[in-house]
């Protein structure tokens, strides 16, 4: 083909191409100078040539001129498209319509038209002309999306049957494209058709024998339609073939997994993949995912430990799983975790991690049952979960007694030994360990008040005094050093120094946004309303000895102090406090019938003091810890109520009578 | 003689200088009230005792008595609502101020408590719904039915149906412009297509207005029907669009009718009429019915709308459903916020408007033999609540004004039936 021939069929191709040229003045002017610059042949004298020539330039120029008048006229119709497409924009349906047929029956071969007009008619809900033109369209066009059109269209007249008959019909233009089935999948989709959607694309899979066809339009198909095994299914396979879209998938799981139903079937299939495939590591993280949604910790661990063996993790993997188990409460899970950790992986870095995250979990789980290592009256009580929380503190003392985390460690043991089994030898001994080895650092300091708390229990007053002045001294600000400075308040009161004690108060009350502040002004309220008008300060003495026994457990020698002021000072101010703090100590040493009736003695010889509504409580309080008649706990916590509707407890009466009743709603 | 009846006199005498025996307790409902709300559930929780209840009208901003019982105070001091023990002739003495000509006041006996019905779909979608939110801290009991009960006709068994935050058009509240892609959205069309199939209905926006259909005959028997936010314009909406489709291709399939806006039928509406409806899926407005705050206005310590005052003696209806400890509350915004007074039918009543702007807030109206109250905005204690913001705790609320009214309408078929003075 010359180069005249190919310009020419370049130009009779584009004429054809109205949306190329129509409406571009600049075009039509380049393909003028296209025909000029086709006449700049070399020229010759020749007649005939010069003949030729003329003919072709004339041939050309009729060419140009006819060119010229059908992209006008084209050019006409694009601007009547643009304009119906500006109407169907701001919903003028009815406007659009009649341009657009105009364009269309002046190109009845131009996709772009038809689609537009089909689309307003269905718009106008005119299905009957839609179909028309569908059809008209259908006698030359056998592309299988005009005749998915026309599915559409039926479906939507309510010919639900027709319609899908007409998908069919789609499908048999052109069998064996697979973008037909993905066409028709579309079509139907649009419809929210899933089930449909799908079904058809299934038979692809069959006709094309490959499994993995379709497989992300699968996958939302069936997760629009509710078929959570199937979608899961798609979406396994969309992660065997490519590993980095297990965040997609998770997501898009995600966005499932609170649908009813979704969640079971999700970990099913995967569990499935999972034993199909037992090193595939990206089944493996699906899986532990899908599990901690489930709140099956327990196999989410065992898949965590294969996780963290095929990708050579050392126990990190399972320290973070274990992490989340313990804070969601799954104790039995956190503890195998860590102990796994410690067995197989005992010289990672994970492991002493390990070994202190267990120590701490234990604790935590002995304190959620409420797990008691003495009786009231000091024996030992069975308390498995404290013993191995100690002896797994034990065994990191042992194993890493110079790691960073040591001090913490050292210090959650002593205050184990301390509050939990009162061994008080072992307790100072791990503080001593604190204070020889970690001078300075922030358990440090904690020991050391720590340390001033046992000598009161030990009945080393001036000691205690000493650890408690050096804490404040040092520290100068802060809750510890404020703590201190209550200590020695307290001190002051129990060795008789009410004065001392009074003042020290007065200075921790000006700072009003510690907790101790409201311990101080109890106790200054206490000294300052039982000493004013005793100048022997006699039961005041035994009151703040009492306190001290009670503080150290030695309930049988506060009850001695108590029992003395009651008898001999019977008409002193302090007697209501006296008789409610025996009432108290009765309770600590579990003689609830006897704490009962010296509570109810109180409140009765009393009722009109602070304590009296206290006493109330105290004693529905009992019934609840000790009695299994929710009944007789809850009519005493009525009784408080009843008495003293305006009592600063009434609040948390109300709660634990709801509670107790086992309302559903919180007061 | 003479002395023996010296003695009987000097002994009556005595007697009478004695307290009276409480015969009665009495919940105030003005400011004094700590817990507003507590005291509806404690009301509904004494009739289903089967003790009746006096609700003394614009006494002490509504307040509540009944006969003296140890249960009903032992669960007052339980659910720590105030309340005063009144001898029988304090009692008295209430009672008859209460009913003097001279106040506007009355009482109106509570004397059963009333079947609750709430419309609202299984699925957790991320906001809250107000009348749950009162219901539950007042512990009112409450069924919880959708549009399968609606359509099986199990409406007949309850006096009282509060609407959800629910699109009535079938258009999903009209998120698809912000929410389309979230999976709460892409579940509940999923779920309401599906419902609306197995309910024989092709499209949602059908269904909806069967079950918008259904609830209307309800009222018109008798019911009581109260909604809230988008729960109200709606309703009407999907009733005036009986003959028609506004609802576009991405809520329904097909798209809206070229002549919607003319086909509408306000004969068929319970409050409004002549609105406009908004089809622009990407708008997040159903109609013109609904009306924001001018921008200066936006603002919670501005925003305020004020209560009629109702004679209690001829309009008992409008003013129970108004009783308060304040006549002034503060506004709140929601999908629909107030409504515009242009576009309320004169049928009905205005019980609550902002002053000045030609809104309405709180509007009710009979229906045939029942009755119906639509209350703008979303939640009475949260300005503007956003998706997915959390529930307000109405522990912090406790005498919040805006869900007083709520719970008005809750007692408000709880009363006895009185011949109607007007």
């Amino acid at each position: 083909m010359s180069g005249i021939e190919t310009k020419m069929v370049w130009l009779l191709n584009e004429k054809k191409r109205p949306n190329r040229l129509i409406g571009n003045f600049f075009t039509v002017a380049a393909v003028r100078l296209e025909i000029n610059e086709l006449f700049r042949i070399p020229k010759t004298k020749s007649p005939d040539k010069m003949s030729t020539r003329l003919q072709i330039k004339t041939l050309l120029w009729f060419c140009w001129i006819v060119v010229t008048v059908q992209m006008t006229v084209a050019q006409g119709n694009i601007e009547k498209y643009q304009l119906a497409d500006s109407y169907l924009r701001s919903n003028q349906t009815d406007k659009a319509i009649p341009l657009l047929e105009d364009v269309l029956a002046a190109n009845p071969r131009e996709y772009a038209f038809y689609d537009r007009l089909r689309e307003a008619y269905a718009t106008a809900k005119r299905y009957e002309d839609a179909l028309r033109i569908i059809d008209q369209r259908l006698g030359w066009d056998t592309s299988p999306n005009i005749m998915a059109d026309k599915a559409a269209i039926l479906f939507k007249q309510g010919k639900e049957l027709l319609a899908m008959n007409t998908w069919e019909q789609a499908i048999e233009r052109a069998p064996n494209d697979q973008n037909t089935y993905r066409m028709v999948f579309y079509s139907l989709y649009r419809e929210r058709l899933f089930d449909q959607a799908t079904a058809f694309l299934e038979k692809a899979r069959t006709k094309f024998n490959d499994a993995k066809l379709f497989n992300m339009e699968m996958a939302y198909g069936y997760g629009f339609a509710g078929k959570f095994e199937k979608a899961i299914s798609e979406y396994l396979i969309l992660v065997l073939e490519n590993p980095a879209m297990i965040s997609f998938v998770k997501a898009q799981l995600a966005q499932m997994n609170e649908q009813q139903g979704a969640l079971a079937a999700f970990t099913t299939a995967v569990d499935r993949a999972v034993r199909q495939e037992p090193l595939n590591k990206t089944y493996r993280e699906l899986a532990a995912w899908l599990y901690l949604e489930a709140g099956d910790y327990q196999k989410a661990l065992q898949t965590n430990v294969a996780l963290d063996r095929l990708e050579n993790m050392n126990g990190a993997n399972i320290y973070n799983f274990a992490q989340t188990a313990a804070d969601a409460g799954y104790f039995e899970v956190a503890e195998e975790a860590y102990k796994m950790i410690l067995s197989q992986y005992a010289t990672s870095p994970m492991a002493p991690n390990a070994q202190l995250a267990l120590a701490t979990m234990l604790r935590k789980r002995a304190e959620t049952l409420m797990e008691k290592a003495l009786s009231p009256a000091g024996l030992p009580l069975s308390a498995p979960n404290y013993e191995a929380a100690k002896q797994a503190y034990q065994q990191f003392a042992d194993a890493y007694p110079q790691h960073p985390l040591t001090p913490q460690m050292l210090f959650e043991l002593a205050e184990l030994y301390q509050t939990v089994f009162f061994d008080l030898a072992n307790a100072e001994a791990t503080h001593r360990r604190i204070e020889e080895r970690f001078f300075g650092t922030e358990y440090y300091w904690k020991s050391q008040y720590e340390l001033g708390q046992l000598a009161v229990l030990q009945n080393n007053l001036e000691q205690a005094n000493t650890y408690y002045n050096k804490v404040h001294v040092s520290l100068r600000t802060g809750e510890l050093a404020e703590k201190a400075q209550f200590q020695k308040a307290l001190i002051a009161f129990y060795q008789g120094h009410f004065e001392m004690a009074k003042s020290t108060t007065e200075i921790i009350n000006q700072n009003t946004t510690t907790d101790v502040t409201n311990d101080a002004i109890e106790l200054k309220v206490i000294i300052r309303e039982n000493t004013e008008q005793d100048t022997v300060w006699v039961p005041m003495n035994l009151f703040a000895k009492a306190r001290l026994f009670e503080r150290q457990r030695k309930f049988g020698d506060a009850l001695n102090k108590l029992d003395s002021l009651i008898v001999h000072f019977k008409d002193h101010t302090l007697i209501d406090e006296a008789r409610f703090a025996r009432a108290g100590v009765l309770s600590a040493l579990g003689q609830f019938p006897e704490a009962i009736e010296a509570y109810k003695t109180v409140q009765k010889d009393y009722p009109k003091t602070y304590l009296a509504d206290r006493a109330l409580f105290a004693i529905a309080e009992i019934l609840e810890q000790s009695d299994l008649d929710k009944r007789k706990a809850i009519d005493q916590y009525a009784e408080v109520l009843m008495k003293y509707p305006g009592s600063l407890l009434a609040p948390e009466v109300r709660s634990r009578i709801r509670k107790l009743r086992g309302d559903k709603i919180s007061s | 003689m003479k002395t023996r009846r010296l003695y009987i006199f000097l002994v009556l005498l005595m007697a009478s200088a004695l307290p009276s025996r409480t015969q009665s307790l009495l919940i105030p409902m003005d400011e004094v009230q700590t817990d507003h709300l507590k005291a509806y559930g404690l009301v509904y929780w004494t009739l289903a005792q089967g003790m009746d209840v006096d609700w003394l009208l614009n006494y002490r901003g509504g307040s509540f008595m009944a006969a003296y019982s140890t249960a009903v105070e032992k669960e007052l001091l339980i659910r720590g609502i105030l309340f005063e023990r009144v001898s029988d002739g304090t009692a008295q003495s209430i009672l008859n101020e209460v009913q003097s000509p001279s106040n506007n006041m009355d009482v109106v006996k509570l004397e059963k408590q009333p079947r609750i019905a709430v419309y609202a779909p299984k699925q957790v979608l991320p906001w809250d719904d107000a009348v749950l939110m009162a219901l539950t801290y007042a512990e009112v009991p409450y069924t919880q039915i959708y549009d399968k009960e609606i359509i099986s006709g199990e409406l007949q068994n309850y006096d009282w149906l509060h609407l959800h935050h629910e699109d009535f058009t079938g258009q999903y509240g009209k998120f698809y412009a912000q929410y389309r892609n979230a999976p709460w959205y892409i579940e509940q069309q999923r779920t309401a297509e599906a419902e609306a199939r197995n309910l024989g209905f092709r499209k949602v926006s059908q269904l909806k207005l069967a079950v918008a259909q259904t609830i209307r005959q309800y009222v018109m028997n008798g019911g009581f029907m109260f909604a809230m936010c988008s729960g109200s314009d709606t309703f009407d909406i999907a009733l005036a669009a009986h003959k028609t489709d506004i609802a576009a291709s991405v809520f329904d399939g097909d798209a809206i009718s070229t002549n919607a806006q003319n086909e509408l039928d306000f004969d068929v509406t319970m409050a409004f009429q002549s609105f406009q409806v908004s089809m622009n899926p990407m708008e997040y407005e159903h109609s013109d019915i609904d009306v924001m705050p001018p921008p200066h206005l936006q603002d919670p310590s501005t925003d305020f709308f004020t209560l009629f005052e109702f004679s209690a003696k001829w309009d008992p209806v409008p003013t129970m459903l108004t009783q308060n400890h304040v006549a002034t509350l503060r506004g709140f915004m929601g999908q629909a916020t107030q409504y515009r007074k242009e576009k309320i039918k004169p049928t009905v009543t205005i019980l609550g408007e902002s002053p000045g702007r030609e809104t309405v807030r709180y509007l009710y109206g009979p229906v045939g033999k029942g009755f119906f109250a639509f209350y703008g905005g979303h939640d009475p204690e949260d300005y503007r609540h956003y998706v997915g913001d959390p529930p307000t705790d109405l522990a912090l609320h406790k005498s919040s004004p805006g869900y007083r009214l709520i719970l008005n309408n809750v007692l408000f078929p709880a009363a006895k039936k009185k011949p109607h003075k007007t």
